[in-house]
């Protein structure tokens, strides 16, 4: 038995996998009935069977299914104590990830530059839209994961930066 | 008519102006960039020419490249479809410099119409109502103070040199006029290399109308009938329909005139757009002349059963329009939905990306015009719409059950699209009563956050499933000869290695 914790956005939900792949979530089981290389599975969820397609990119899995896009995290349930500690110390890491395919435009930031939230790291280019990633929270750039004339991929780590206390 | 004309675009209008040709019995070329490289446009038409890198300025707006893929290809004409080139005047004196035909109005026309102010007071000058306002450009903040008192505020500030919202601000309060008047002309400068600015009245709320016009090389004129393109968000049609729901005969016929005469005035030849603002009182004005085949003319094919891109080929060769206005007979309801690559939950960001499936829709009454295949790029450099849904019905009622149950079949899978916008809006009560004005969308459109959403947990059960799944069934690299050879590399580096450890 696996013990996982996935999260969307800011909720959570806790995991439980089995020895035979059967995912349980507080409200309902899941098994596999099918899947193929291009990451289309067929699942049953609480007595309903469900088509989606699931992709992972830098360790987060992007879902479709139905009209909507879901961003999952999974990881081991016991990250989050570790996590929560990190919180309480004052050293949580942010990830700001571009949330769609763009052509890097600029990079506003080097790292070990203190930033200040809503201060812009990376700007991005697609379809003749300029988007602007903006820093979350205060904090310092630890690492920057694109260069300028770049092509992204959705998913792709932009910057990771520690909040300061 | 000719015999070869070649496609100077790309994506779904590429796709629509072939089948015409073939239609005709036309041997159609089309032009493709490095990102579009077998992409369905170049697979339907019967030759396609390489043009040069992704970028626009290399390819697609390079004007040399088309006349010489041209000239290679043994065309006698150019479309040029919309966006890109469609509207440049250079760019049809350049096709009729290199003895090509282009299929469109004359430079003369574009340039006049391209000018906001200038087709304004051509607009106005042959009767039609234009919008109250300056009347020219304003030089500085006062003026645009004296004619914002005058006409009565709010008022908008616009830039005669652009459009697509840039440079253009909607001021309430004198006293804001300064600032945004300093704003307006600096973004119009640096958007268009034109600071210059005129003011209009904000008409608000307004409906955005528009009339299908064909004009002929000898004089003739009709017009094809009204588009309701209401449903937008900041200046981008989503939705487009004929017959415009509730609008009185009076205004309908009023503005079908009013088409005729503008388009009469500039002397336009080919078939073109007069789009128009519509109060909810009925007060109507002249906002511009689209002079080009607009994306939503299917829905003005479907009403009238008169294939526009036909016309535009007949007109282009010197053939007179085969009609009057009297044998013109729209018949029952159609409706256009669009489909962009764009994230509608994510405020309509951009979302190119590489199309893993796709499920089209079909049936009665249904159209699809796309240019969409299993396994299609969405290349980041262009325009992000790919798909137009066009269904028809007897009447209003038929067409949206019709296309609810179209947009119900559309699965595209890979990418982020509007559809699920589109579904949405069908649903909605105000949108099924018809006549809505153009801040509906931004009214109406406030999706719950993903994590909200009913599926949620089932997303997270996907994601579980897919992570945790055995070997066998998880997900190959997404370039498998790319992957491939890297392994070699990596088997042949590995051995290497082992050669040279010391043993």
């Amino acid at each position: 038995m696996k013990e996982l914790l996935a999260t969307i956005g800011a909720r959570e939900w806790a995991v439980a996998v089995d020895h035979g792949g059967r995912v349980a979530l507080a409200d309902g089981a899941a098994a596999l009935r099918a899947a193929d290389p291009d990451g289309f599975l067929e699942f049953e969820y609480a007595g309903q069977v469900y088509r989606a397609r699931a992709v992972e990119r830098e360790g987060v899995w992007y879902v479709e299914l139905r009209d909507r896009a879901f961003v999952v995290q999974v990881q081991p349930a016991a990250l989050k104590s570790v996590r929560a500690a990190q919180a309480a110390g004052g050293a949580q890491t942010l990830v700001v990830r571009a949330p769609m395919p763009g052509l890097v435009r600029g990079v506003e930031v080097s790292v070990g530059d203190a930033v200040q939230k809503d201060q812009v790291l990376v700007r991005l280019e697609a379809m003749k839209m300029e988007s602007h990633f903006r820093a979350p929270a205060a904090g310092m750039v630890t690492r920057v994961g694109v260069a300028p004339g770049e092509t992204v991929e959705a998913g792709k780590v932009l910057v990771e930066m520690k909040v300061s206390a | 008519m000719f015999s070869t004309v070649l496609i100077a675009n790309r994506g779904e209008i590429a796709c629509r102006i072939i089948r015409a040709c073939r239609e005709l019995g036309i041997r159609s070329v089309a032009v493709f960039s490095e990102a579009d490289r077998g992409a369905l446009h170049t697979r339907l038409a019967d030759d396609a020419v390489f043009i040069g890198p992704a970028e626009p300025a290399q390819s697609y707006l390079n004007i040399p490249r088309l006349l010489a893929a041209a000239k290679a290809s043994g065309a006698q004409a150019v479309h040029p479809g919309y966006g890109f080139l469609s509207e440049q005047a250079e760019f049809a004196r350049a096709c009729a410099a290199a003895g090509l035909v282009f299929i469109g109005p004359t430079p003369e026309v574009l340039a006049a119409v391209g000018d906001k102010l200038e087709a304004r007071r051509r607009a106005a000058a042959a009767g039609a109502p234009v919008v109250p306002g300056s009347d020219g450009l304003v030089t500085d903040a006062v003026e645009a103070e004296r004619v914002a008192r005058t006409i009565g505020l709010p008022v908008l500030l616009k830039a005669a040199g652009g459009g697509g919202g840039k440079g253009m601000r909607i001021v309430h309060d004198p006293a804001a006029l300064r600032d945004a008047f300093t704003a307006a002309a600096g973004e119009a400068l640096s958007a268009f290399s034109d600071p210059r600015l005129y003011v209009e009245k904000l008409i608000h709320p307004v409906r955005h109308i528009e009339v299908q016009v064909l004009a002929d090389a000898h004089g003739h004129l009709i017009h094809l009938g009204e588009r309701d393109c209401s449903v937008q968000r900041r200046h981008q049609k989503l939705a487009e329909e004929t017959p415009a729901p509730h609008l009185p005969e009076a205004v309908r016929s009023g503005l079908c005139d009013a088409a005729l005469k503008v388009m009469r005035a500039v002397g336009y030849t080919n078939a073109g757009t007069v789009e128009f603002l519509v109060a909810p009182e009925g007060g109507h004005y002249f906002l511009e002349v689209n002079a080009r085949l607009q994306v939503e003319h299917p829905v003005s094919e479907a009403a009238t059963g008169i294939d526009l891109v036909h016309a535009q080929l007949r007109i282009a060769a010197g053939e007179p329009l085969p009609w009057q206005q009297g044998d013109i007979a729209p018949r029952g309801a159609a409706i256009e939905c669009r489909v962009y690559a764009e994230d509608p939950f994510a405020d309509f960001a951009p979302a190119p990306g590489h199309v893993v499936r796709v499920a089209e829709p079909a049936g009665p009454g249904v159209r699809v015009d796309s240019c969409l295949l299993d396994g299609c790029a969405v290349p980041l450099m262009y325009d992000p719409i790919v798909s137009k849904v066009i269904v028809a019905g007897r009447d209003r009622a038929e067409a949206l059950a019709r296309m609810r149950r179209a947009l119900a079949e559309y699965e595209v899978w890979g990418i982020r699209t509007t559809l699920p916008f589109t579904r949405w809006l069908l649903d909605i009560e105000e949108f099924a009563r018809g006549g809505v004005t153009t801040d509906f969308v931004a009214r109406h459109w406030k999706p719950a956050p993903a994590e909200a959403h009913p599926l949620a947990g089932v997303a997270v059960a996907a994601a579980v499933l897919a992570a945790t799944r055995p070997r066998a069934l998880r997900a190959a690299p997404a370039n498998r000869w790319r992957a491939a050879g890297r392994a070699a590399l990596l088997r042949g580096a590995k051995k290497r290695a082992a050669r040279k450890a010391p043993r």
